[in-house]
């Protein structure tokens, strides 16, 4: 075995995998390997040593009652964060619901204007609020000088209302409707 | 496995004894200290990264299950927290060339075991580093490594190899006999 052979060993094998065969015969002969040899294994030997003596400065009951401490802070820190996400989260679903509530379909709404022939818009209206009392859409705006009732609801409402003032807003059925028979000679 | 010692330790601050997880703070202090600093390269870092250690430890010990080593347990949390608080650059390092640095008495002071230490952590990537510390520092076996690293064995010998070639032509090259330079 050559000095480089050996050295190359010692290069990457435990220095005590060096005192077998060959090599140990080697380090015997070869009074510069071996001095090698026993630096790097002092070396080694000290640097296993400076771990081993490597402490901490802190004492350990400091280091324990700081983690317990800290422990425990963070935990509380956790509920809190978690207990305000939980929070921002219910507000934002909120939030999102109330935009997304479908508006209810907006109603149809139906306008007429009834000329009225014998009734007032104020007896007609009277009348319609007495025979159709169940249509809370029902508007109706009596404008007395023009002799017309304005009506505004609902097709079905306003349908309602036409039907009624035709039955009674004729000549036939109401006052204006009579005719005066004179006495005769 | 841990040992039943580590076991009823853990139980006990489970149950909310501070004082036994002070023991178990103490039990284990030193070792991941040595861990953090190899990982960090920086003392003053590694003294964080403990107290770091421990305030997980402390929290996660509820999902410790005791079915691994709790030395692997310990080391992957060491490994995590350090590799977060690492700085990308070491600080300087003046590596001590001096082979022989035990005193007479054969201790080694404190200040030249941080040196070394911080002298391999600057050497090494992270991996060798690892493995160089876990195997020849600690004498722990490439496969106990390999559990605790959660490597292949081979992975680790190699790593190991490559370690060790780089500590050792280091070395060699302070030699005035071998190297290049004299010290």
């Amino acid at each position: 075995m050559t000095c480089e052979d050996y050295l190359s060993m010692l290069e990457t094998l435990p220095v005590e995998e060096l005192a077998y065969g060959a090599a140990r015969d080697h380090a015997a002969q070869c009074h510069d390997c071996n001095r090698v040899t026993r630096v790097v294994a002092a070396r080694e030997r000290n640097m296993t040593l400076a771990y081993a003596e490597a402490y901490p400065s802190a004492s350990a009951v400091t280091v324990a009652e700081r983690a317990i401490v800290t422990s425990r802070r963070r935990r509380v820190a956790f509920y809190v964060r978690a207990a305000l996400g939980a929070t921002a989260v219910v507000a934002l679903f909120g939030m999102i619901m109330m935009r997304r509530v479908v508006p209810a379909p907006s109603r149809t709404l139906v306008q007429e204007t009834f000329n009225l022939q014998c009734l007032s818009p104020d007896q007609a209206a009277e009348m319609l609020r007495q025979k159709i009392p169940h249509a809370p859409g029902l508007s109706i705006s009596a404008r007395p000088p023009l002799g017309v009732l304005h009506i505004e609801g609902s097709p079905v409402e306003v349908a309602a209302a036409r039907s009624v003032l035709d039955r009674f807003d004729t000549p036939a059925r109401s006052q204006c409707g009579v005719e005066l028979t004179l006495p005769r000679r | 496995m841990p040992t039943v010692e580590s076991l009823e330790l853990i139980a006990r601050t489970r149950d909310g004894d501070d004082a036994a997880f002070a023991t178990l703070v103490s039990a284990y202090q030193a070792r991941v200290f040595r861990w953090a600093f190899a990982l960090t390269g920086d003392p003053d870092e590694a003294e964080d990264v403990t107290q770091e250690v421990f305030v997980r430890v402390y929290r996660k010990l509820g999902s410790y299950r005791g079915d691994g080593p709790l030395d692997a347990w310990l080391y992957r949390i060491t490994r995590r927290v350090a590799l977060r608080a690492r700085r990308t650059t070491f600080p300087p390092v003046e590596e001590s060339h001096d082979v022989y640095i035990t005193d007479p008495g054969g201790r080694v002071d404190r200040q030249r075991a941080l040196d070394l230490i911080r002298g391999i952590a600057v050497t090494l990537p992270m991996r060798q580093r690892e493995v160089f510390v876990l195997c020849d520092l600690e004498g722990r076996t490439p496969a106990e490594a390999a559990a605790i690293l959660k490597m292949k064995d081979v992975s680790v010998r190699a790593s190991l190899f490559k370690a060790r070639a780089s500590i050792r032509r280091r070395v060699l090259a302070t030699h005035p006999f071998y190297g290049d330079e004299s010290s």
